[in-house]
C-alpha cells in the first residue's frame, strides 16, 4: 500500500485497522500523523451525533404501536379506529376461541392462553395504565356486582375501573398504584385454574391466582412486588354471595 | 412465528434500537419531535410488514432502510438544507463536547449536503459497512465510499478554514 491509497482508506474510513494499512501506517510517518488527525475528527464526529435521547422513547414507541395496531391504520379518525378496533376485536376473538376449541382438554393450554389473555388484554388497553381518576366506591359497586363480585373493604386507590370482556365471561379490569408504578388487578369470574400462573414478559411480572369465582390476575411493572398487593386484593374482591 | 412470539420479537426491536435510529432521524430532519414521530412510524411500519422480516440480522438495516423512506415521505419537503444552521434549535449534546472545534463541527455538519451527511452518520452512529450503507441507500459501495471520502475532506477544509479565521482574528 502507498501513500495515496492509505489516506484514501483513512477517508473513508479512519478505525480501519486492515493489515495493510496499519502496517503502511507503522512504517510512515506522515500517514501515521494523518491518521491521529483523522481519528480526533472522528471523535468529534462521534459525540456532535450522540445526541441525548427524549426519556421514555421506547415506552412511548411501544404505547403509539400498540394503539395504532389496534386501530389498524397510520392515522384515522375516530370512527374509523373505531371500526377497525372491532373487527380486530372480532378477528382476535375467533382466533382465540378456535384456540380454546382445539386446547379445552389440556390445562397447560388453558394457563398459557390465559396468560396470553391477560398480557394482550393489558397491552391492548395500555391508555388506561396512566390514568388519574379517582374511582369511587359506588362506580367500583356497581361493576362489581354486575360480575357478581363485590369488593369487601377498601382495596385501595383506584386510578382506573371497568367491567370488561376476558375469554367468555364478564370481568372487571381495575388499576391501582403500586411502588414501581401501575398494577394491572383482572377479575375474572369463570376462569377457574388449577394452581397460581406466573406471568412474565419483558415489561410485566405477575401471577394469576385461583379464587372460589375463578381467577385473579394481578400484573404490575417489571420488578413490581406483587404478594401484598394480591394479599390484599384476594382477601377483598370475593363472591357477591358471601 | 406465533403472535405472542412476534409482539415479543417486536418489543426487543424497539428497546434495542429506538436511541440510535432516534439520533440518525434527527441528524436527518433537525428536529426533536419530528425526529421522535420518525422513530414511531419507522416502528408502525416495521410492524405491519413484519411477516416479510425473514432474518433477525437485517432488522437493524431495514428499520434504518424504512425510516429514511419515512422522512422523505413525511418530510422531504422541509429538507433542513433549506434551513439556515444558525437557526436550527440547540440540542444537549452527551459528552458535553463544547470545544470550539466541536461547536464548528457541529455547523459544518449542518451545512453539509444531505448525500454527504446521510453516509456519515450511517457509518458513525449506526456503524454500517460501506456495503451495508450502499444497501440502505440503494447506491454503490463505492459511491458510499466516494461520498464518505468527500464527506471528511470537506468537514477537514471547513474546520482548518474556521482554524484559520479565528487565528487571524485574533491576532488581529
Amino acid at each position: 500500500m502507498n501513500c495515496l491509497e492509505c489516506r484514501r482508506e483513512l477517508l473513508i474510513d479512519p478505525r480501519n485497522e486492515t493489515a495493510g494499512l496499519i502496517s503502511h501506517i507503522n512504517n510512515c510517518q506522515p500517514c501515521s500523523h494523518e491518521r491521529e488527525q483523522l481519528l480526533a475528527l472522528e471523535n468529534t464526529l462521534e459525540s456532535s451525533f450522540n445526541i441525548d435521547v427524549p426519556e421514555g422513547l421506547e415506552d412511548r414507541v411501544l404505547e403509539y404501536s400498540h394503539d395504532e395496531k389496534k386501530s389498524g391504520k397510520v392515522q384515522s379518525g375516530p370512527f374509523a379506529g373505531r371500526v377497525w378496533q372491532m373487527a380486530a376485536s372480532i378477528i382476535l376473538g375467533i382466533g382465540l376461541l378456535v384456540y380454546l376449541g382445539l386446547n379445552q382438554f389440556s390445562p397447560l393450554s388453558n394457563a398459557y392462553a390465559l396468560e396470553a389473555t391477560v398480557i394482550n388484554h393489558i397491552t391492548d388497553e395500555l391508555q388506561y395504565l396512566h390514568g388519574s381518576n379517582d374511582i369511587s366506591e359506588k362506580k367500583l359497586g356497581n361493576i362489581m356486582t354486575a360480575i357478581n363480585t363485590r369488593a369487601m373493604s377498601d382495596i385501595g386507590k383506584l386510578n382506573y375501573a371497568s367491567k370488561c370482556q376476558i375469554r367468555k365471561n364478564a370481568g372487571a379490569h381495575l388499576i391501582t398504584k403500586g411502588k414501581s408504578g401501575p398494577v394491572t388487578v383482572l377479575v375474572m369470574p369463570g376462569e377457574h385454574i388449577d394452581k397460581e400462573i406466573k406471568i412474565t414478559s419483558s415489561r410485566f411480572d405477575g401471577a394469576i391466582y385461583s379464587t372460589a369465582y375463578g381467577s385473579l390476575a394481578i400484573v404490575g411493572e417489571k420488578g413490581e412486588y406483587i404478594p401484598p398487593i394480591a394479599e390484599k386484593m384476594l382477601q377483598n374482591i370475593v363472591p357477591a354471595s358471601i | 412465528m406465533d403472535m405472542k412470539a412476534k409482539h415479543k420479537h417486536f418489543e426487543m426491536l424497539v428497546r434495542s434500537f429506538s436511541s440510535e435510529l432516534y439520533r440518525f432521524g434527527y441528524g436527518l430532519c433537525h428536529n426533536s419531535a419530528q425526529a421522535e414521530d420518525l422513530v414511531q412510524e419507522t416502528y408502525l411500519r416495521a410492524w405491519k410488514s413484519f411477516d416479510s422480516l425473514r432474518e433477525a440480522n437485517s432488522a437493524r438495516a431495514w428499520l434504518y432502510t424504512i425510516l429514511r423512506r419515512e422522512n422523505a415521505r413525511i418530510y422531504d419537503r422541509q429538507r433542513p438544507e433549506a434551513r439556515a444552521p444558525e437557526a436550527l434549535p440547540d440540542v444537549a449534546v452527551r459528552g458535553n463536547d463544547t470545544s470550539v472545534e466541536a461547536l464548528v463541527l457541529r455547523k459544518q455538519l449542518n451545512e453539509l449536503k444531505m448525500e454527504y451527511r446521510e453516509p456519515l452518520m450511517l457509518q458513525v452512529i449506526a456503524g454500517f459497512s460501506t456495503e451495508e450503507i450502499g444497501d440502505i441507500m440503494n447506491i454503490s459501495a463505492n459511491a458510499v465510499m466516494t461520498r464518505l471520502s468527500r464527506a471528511r475532506r470537506m468537514l477537514r477544509e471547513s474546520l482548518q478554514l474556521e482554524h484559520m479565521q479565528h487565528s487571524t482574528g485574533t491576532l488581529g
